[in-house]
Parts: C-alpha cells; sequence; structure tokens
C-alpha cells in the first residue's frame, strides 16, 4: 500500500497550466453581447406590452362607442361578434 | 483574503471588474479542472468562456449556500458532465500520452511510471473516475470534492475509497504492486 500511495503522489507532479492570457477579453466580449441581447430583448418585450395595452384600450373605448376598431392596415374588425 | 460574496453582489449589479477578480482567482484551476478530463486546449478554452459566462448570467441565484470557490466549480464540474455526455463515446478519458513520463522509484525497487497510472484511471468507473480527479489530479480535498458532486463526505469518501482499490489493482495486475 506504501508503495501505491508512493506513486499517487506522483500525480502531484503534474503542473497545474494556465489559461491563455486573452481568454477573459472574450469572456468579458461574451459578457457584454449577453447584455446587449438583455436590453433588447427587453425593449422588444416593453415595446409588445405598450402594444397590446394601447390595443386593448383602443378596444374597450370602440366597444363602448359599439364602433369597429380601424387596425394599422385599415382594415375594420368587430370585435362585437355576430350581432 | 478576498471577499466572494461582495464580489458576486458587485456582478449582480452588472460590475464587470468584479467579475474579472472572480476570473483570476479561479480561472486557472476551472481551466485545469476541464483540461484534466478533456485534454484539448480548444475546448478547455470554450468550458471556461461557459463557465464564466454562467458565473456572470446566474450570480443573481447564487444562495451563498456553498462556497463561491465551490459553486464556481460546481459549475465547471457539471458542464464537464455535460461535455462527456454530449460526447458519449470519445474523449471521455485523459490522454497519458500528452504527460512527460516520470519514473520514480520505491524502497523495493520497483518503479511505476506516471503513464501507466493514468492509464489505469482511466479504466476507472465514470464515477470513480471523477473523485480520483478531482482529489488527485485537480487537487481539491476531499470536503471541497465531495461538494462539487454533490455527495455528502462519507459517501464521497467511500467512493475514492473504491477508487483507490481498483487502481490499485489495475496497476498490481501491470506492474506487480
Amino acid at each position: 500500500m506504501k508503495s501505491f500511495d508512493q506513486s499517487i503522489e506522483l500525480l502531484s507532479e503534474i503542473e497545474m497550466k494556465s489559461p491563455p492570457v486573452e481568454l477573459f477579453d472574450k469572456v468579458m466580449e461574451r459578457a457584454l453581447s449577453f447584455d446587449r441581447r438583455f436590453l433588447i430583448r427587453l425593449v422588444l418585450i416593453i415595446s409588445l406590452g405598450f402594444g397590446m395595452t394601447f390595443m386593448v384600450v383602443k378596444v374597450g373605448k370602440s366597444n363602448q362607442k359599439n364602433q369597429t376598431v380601424e387596425t394599422y392596415f385599415s382594415t375594420s374588425y368587430n370585435f362585437y361578434g355576430y350581432e | 483574503m478576498v471577499d466572494e460574496g461582495k464580489l458576486i453582489s458587485r456582478i449582480i449589479q452588472g460590475d464587470k471588474n468584479a467579475l474579472k477578480e472572480i476570473y483570476e482567482l479561479h480561472a486557472q484551476k476551472v481551466y485545469n479542472l476541464i483540461l484534466n478530463r478533456f485534454n484539448d486546449k480548444c475546448l478547455a478554452d470554450d468550458i471556461t468562456q461557459d463557465v464564466f459566462l454562467t458565473v456572470y448570467d446566474k450570480s443573481i441565484s447564487f444562495r451563498g449556500d456553498s462556497q463561491v470557490s465551490t459553486w464556481i466549480y460546481r459549475i465547471a464540474f457539471n458542464k464537464c458532465l455535460d461535455e462527456l455526455k454530449r460526447r458519449k463515446k470519445t474523449i471521455n478519458r485523459i490522454d497519458t500520452a500528452s504527460y512527460q513520463e516520470l519514473e520514480y522509484e520505491d524502497d523495493t525497487k520497483a518503479s511505476v511510471n506516471l503513464t501507466a497510472i493514468l492509464g489505469a484511471v482511466n479504466l476507472l468507473k465514470q464515477s470513480q473516475k471523477d473523485a480520483f480527479t478531482l482529489v488527485y489530479l485537480d487537487k481539491f480535498s476531499q470536503q471541497e470534492a465531495s461538494e462539487i458532486m454533490s455527495m455528502n463526505i462519507k459517501a464521497f469518501e467511500s467512493l475514492l475509497y473504491r477508487a483507490r482499490l481498483s487502481l490499485q489493482s489495475t496497476l498490481s495486475k501491470n506492474k506487480g504492486f
């Protein structure tokens, strides 16, 4: 067992290698692009939220007046259904 | 002594310098942990990047149950397992050829070389190999290694003991220990 333990100690002679110097720059680059993607998603979600809110408010108002809704494409929809 | 908890708080606030400090503290050990499993420098570069990007991304979910260093090494270890699963049949072994052969003479004049030991480590079961590699190649304490493998210390000690027995048995067949 002693011989085995001694031979296992050989493994401690394997030197630790250092990562390349420029590796952190790559990490940084990816972190920044990660941030950018996060911001883009945030902006998209907020715009979508505002858009939907605007749409709902518009539909709500038109429902009160019993009118159809003019959309961006100028197509008329009657959200009242089949009356 | 650097307070790593504070570094994590700074990372959450978006401080890139804190990420750099964490990187400088742990990059070498993370890099070697990966290199000891795949012996592929390009892959070690990629996975090391992934590890620190995960640290940056998930720092907000770090609850402080363990030390920051253990958390980072666990991320690295799990990324290695993912990579092993992905390329199941190929590079699941330490490439012995890349290590220089070190001859060692013991009291009974029996000589063993490092290549033989690393070759025998390759033949261990995956969990035994992980435990053995963490302690003897990556140079973690048994406590740290058990936390990295998400095991309790007793179970880890038992696993490591079985790994040593298997290794000794393999080496004795080859070298007559």
